[in-house]
C-alpha cells in the first residue's frame, strides 16, 4: 500500500506540474466539491429540497445545520440568522406544517428542524457576560424562534466549545423567557456532550427548565467534537481539561448519562446522536427495560457519514434523523476539516459501508463497556484516569485514544 | 555544578510529611517542600484550604483504590496519588518536573523515594470512578452492580442481541458504486496519517484561494503539498529525499528518547 501511495503521489504530482494549472484548478474543484458534496448539502432550495425529499423516501428526517459559528461581523450574524430562517422555511414547507399544525415524528419532535449554533448570531458571545450577549444577540434569536413557531419546526441549540456550553442554555432560556408570547413553546433542545465530566450539572439545569416551563424538552446526546481544542487549551492553560482524556471513559460516561436522562423522564426526551451502534441498542434496551415510560428515543447520526448504521436505524422501525450540514461545499469542508480534527477523521473519511462499521463495533467486544471492568469497545489500553497529563506518559507514551477515535462519535 | 553544589549545601530540596484528618481517620500527606509555600502556613502545619480539598478528594476514593487526581490548592495545580493502603497520599507537580529537576541535583535519597513510589503506583480510581461517586451514577464499570435495580446482565445481553442484529440489517445495506468508490477512498486517506494530514492542509487552504481563476495558486498549493507528503512517504521508508539535503548527507538520528519526567 505504501509503495502504491508513493506511486500515486509521483502521478499526481507529475499530472500537476504538466497539465494546465487552469485544468488542474477545475479538476481540484470538481473533485473536493465531488467530495464534499455527500456530506453537505449546497445551501439552494432545490438542493434543500431534493436531500429532504431523498431522506423521506428513507423513511429518516433532518435536522439542517447552517455551516459557521463564531462570526466576526454584524453582516455575518444577520446573514446566518437568515440562513436559519430559510431553512425553516424549506424543511416546514417540505413537510406541511405551521403554527397549528405541528408535523412531528414518532418521539413526538416536529420532523422540521434546525440546528442552531448560538456563537454565529453574535458578534459578542461572551461567556462572562451573558446578560450583555443575550441582550445583543436577542433580535436574531427571537426572530428566528418565532419564525420557527409559525412554521411548526424545532429548535436545536448546537454544543460548542465547553467554554459556551452554560452560555448555549442561558441565553435562550432567558430570551424565552422575557417573550410571553412564545410562553407553552415546547419545540426547542439542547445538545449534552458526554466527554465532558461536569455533564450531568448541565443536565439538571435542562432539567429545571423543563419543570419551570411545564414540559419536556429533547437532549441529543452526544460524545462530543471539540476534544482537540479542548485538551490543547487546558494543557496550554496548565488546567485540569473538562473532557476525559479517555475514549473508553467517555464511551462509559455516554451509557450512563443515557440511564441518566431516561430516569428522568417526565421533563426529558432523549436523542441519541453517535455512530456507534452499540449506543443506540443501548438506548433502545434501557428504555424497553428500565425505562418503559420514557419518551420514544430519537437517533441520529451525520447525514451520509455512517448510512449503513442510518439506514439500519430506519429499517428497523426507529425514529432516525440525519444531522445535515448546508452551506458552501468547500468552505464546509474545510471547517469541518481543520476545526474539527476528531470529527473530521470520520465526518470526512467516515464509512457507510456495513463492513466499515461492522468492524468497528464488532459483536464480540459489544458491551464490552460494562462487561470487562478497565476496558471497552476498541480500547485495549487499560483506564488511565488523567494520568496522560502526567510528562511520561503525555504525547510520547500516551496514545491520545480520543484522537484516534473510531466510531466516528460526534 | 555550582547549581548542584548549591542545592546540596543547603539542603534545599527536602520531602515533608504532615498528617490531616479525614473522617476522623489519620492521612500522611508527603510533598517535596516546593509545594510548601501552598500547602501550609505559617507555623508549618497543613493550610485550612489544603486539608478542605485534599480530605474532599480522599474522602470521594473507595477504599482500597490506588487514585490519581489533578487538585487545585491556592491557585496551584498540583497532582496527588493516593495509596489507601498505608493511608498516604503523595502530592506532585505536574509530570513530576519539579521534583525530578531538584532530584538531580541534590541526589536526596528520600526525593528520589518520593518519585520513585509515584512512578510504581497505576491509578485504579480513575476519573470516571470519580464523576460516577459524585454525581451518583450507575456504576458501570463495576460488573456486579445493578441497574435500575435490575439484573445487569440481562441488559448487557439484550444489548449484544440488538447490536447483533442491528449489524445484520446492515449488511443488507447495498452502498453506490460511487459511494464504494468515495469510501475506499477515504478509508485509504484515513489510515494513512501523512497523506491525511496534508489532505486536510490542502482542504483547508482551498477556500482562500478562489480568487484566483487562472488556477496557478492551486497548482501551486497542490505541488507543494504533494511534496511535503513524499517527504514524509520517503522518511518513512527509510530513503531520505536527495532534494532536502544538499550537499547529501547522512539521514537525520531518531531523536533521543524522552527523558522520564
Amino acid at each position: 500500500v505504501a509503495t502504491a501511495l508513493l506511486l500515486a503521489t509521483r502521478a499526481t504530482a507529475f499530472a500537476a506540474r504538466a497539465l494546465p494549472p487552469r485544468l488542474t484548478g477545475a479538476v481540484v474543484d470538481r473533485a473536493v466539491g465531488l467530495m464534499a458534496a455527500r456530506f453537505i448539502v449546497p445551501d439552494t432550495p432545490a438542493e434543500v429540497m431534493a436531500r429532504l425529499a431523498d431522506l423521506k423516501g428513507l423513511g429518516r428526517d433532518a435536522s439542517f445545520d447552517p455551516l459557521g459559528e463564531l462570526v466576526l461581523t454584524q453582516e455575518e450574524a444577520e446573514r446566518y440568522a437568515d440562513a436559519v430562517v430559510k431553512l425553516i422555511d424549506l424543511a416546514a414547507a417540505h413537510y406541511g406544517g405551521s403554527a397549528h399544525k405541528r408535523v412531528v415524528n414518532a418521539a413526538g419532535i416536529p420532523r422540521a428542524q434546525v440546528s442552531v449554533k448560538l456563537s454565529a448570531l453574535s458578534t459578542y458571545f461572551n461567556p462572562i457576560d451573558p446578560e450583555a450577549t443575550a441582550l445583543e444577540m436577542r433580535p436574531r434569536l427571537a426572530r428566528i424562534l418565532r419564525h420557527a413557531r409559525s412554521r411548526g419546526a424545532f429548535i436545536c441549540f448546537d454544543a460548542e466549545h465547553y467554554v459556551y456550553r452554560d452560555l448555549s442554555l442561558d441565553v435562550p432560556a432567558h430570551i424565552l423567557a422575557d417573550m410571553p408570547d412564545m410562553e407553552g413553546w415546547r419545540d426547542f433542545g439542547f445538545v449534552v456532550q458526554a466527554y465532558l465530566k461536569d455533564a450531568v450539572p448541565f443536565v439538571e439545569r435542562v432539567v429545571a427548565l423543563a419543570r419551570q416551563r411545564g414540559h419536556r424538552i429533547q437532549v441529543r446526546l452526544v460524545k462530543g467534537a471539540y476534544w482537540d481544542a479542548e485538551t490543547a487549551e487546558a494543557a496550554a492553560q496548565d488546567v485540569p481539561a473538562p473532557t476525559f482524556w479517555n475514549k473508553a471513559e467517555t464511551d462509559i460516561h455516554f451509557q450512563q448519562l443515557v440511564l441518566y436522562i431516561l430516569a428522568r423522564s417526565d421533563a426529558l426526551a432523549l436523542a441519541v446522536g453517535s455512530h456507534n451502534v452499540r449506543e443506540h441498542a443501548f438506548a433502545e434496551i434501557a428504555r424497553a427495560r428500565l425505562y418503559p415510560h420514557a419518551p420514544v428515543i430519537e437517533h441520529q447520526v451525520l447525514h451520509r457519514t455512517a448510512e449503513g448504521l442510518a439506514w439500519a436505524l430506519a429499517a428497523v422501525g426507529w425514529v432516525t434523523r440525519d444531522y445535515v450540514p448546508v452551506g458552501d461545499l468547500v468552505l464546509g469542508i474545510a471547517g469541518r476539516g481543520v476545526e474539527r480534527r476528531d470529527v473530521a477523521a470520520h465526518a470526512i473519511f467516515g464509512a457507510s459501508h456495513p463492513h466499515q462499521v461492522g468492524r468497528m463495533e464488532a459483536p464480540a467486544v459489544v458491551g464490552a463497556a460494562i462487561d470487562q471492568p478497565g476496558r471497552c469497545g476498541w480500547v485495549a489500553e487499560p483506564l488511565l484516569g488523567d494520568r496522560a497529563i502526567r510528562g511520561d506518559s503525555l504525547g510520547s507514551r500516551h496514545p491520545w485514544p480520543h484522537a484516534k477515535d473510531a466510531d466516528g462519535d460526534r | 555544578v555550582m547549581a548542584t553544589e548549591s542545592v546540596r549545601a543547603s539542603g534545599f530540596a527536602e520531602v515533608i510529611e504532615r498528617l490531616i484528618d479525614v473522617g476522623g481517620s489519620p492521612w500522611t500527606l508527603i510533598f517535596a517542600d516546593i509545594l510548601a509555600p501552598s500547602l501550609l502556613n505559617d507555623g508549618g502545619v497543613i493550610n485550612a484550604e489544603a486539608q478542605t480539598v485534599v480530605a474532599d478528594y480522599l474522602k470521594r476514593v473507595p477504599p482500597g483504590s490506588v487514585a490519581w487526581a489533578r487538585l487545585a490548592i491556592a491557585d496551584v495545580h498540583l497532582l496527588a496519588l493516593v495509596l489507601p493502603d498505608t493511608q498516604t497520599c503523595r502530592l506532585y507537580t505536574p509530570g513530576m518536573a519539579q521534583e525530578a529537576f531538584l532530584g538531580e541535583l541534590s541526589g536526596d535519597a528520600a526525593l528520589q523515594a518520593h518519585l520513585d513510589a509515584i512512578d510504581q503506583h497505576p491509578p485504579t480510581f480513575t476519573t470516571i470512578d470519580e464523576v460516577t461517586a459524585k454525581y451518583e451514577l450507575v456504576p458501570l464499570r463495576s460488573p456486579a452492580a445493578a441497574v435500575a435495580g435490575r439484573d445487569r446482565a440481562v441488559l448487557v445481553d439484550s444489548t449484544r442481541r440488538q447490536v447483533e442484529a442491528l449489524i445484520h440489517v446492515m449488511e443488507a445495506y447495498k452502498p453506490s458504486r460511487l459511494e464504494r468508490l468515495q469510501d475506499w477512498f477515504l478509508e485509504v486517506i484515513a489510515a494513512d496519517q501523512a497523506l491525511l494530514r496534508q489532505v486536510l492542509r490542502f482542504v483547508a487552504v482551498l477556500p482562500s484561494l478562489r480568487f484566483d481563476r487562472s488556477g496557478r495558486e492551486v497548482t501551486r498549493v497542490l505541488r507543494e503539498n504533494l511534496r511535503l507528503l513524499r517527504h514524509a512517504q520517503q522518511q518513512r521508508r527509510g530513503t531520505w529525499p536527495r532534494r532536502c539535503c544538499w550537499p547529501p548527507g547522512p539521514p537525520p538520528s531518531p531523536p533521543e528518547p524522552c527523558p522520564r519526567v
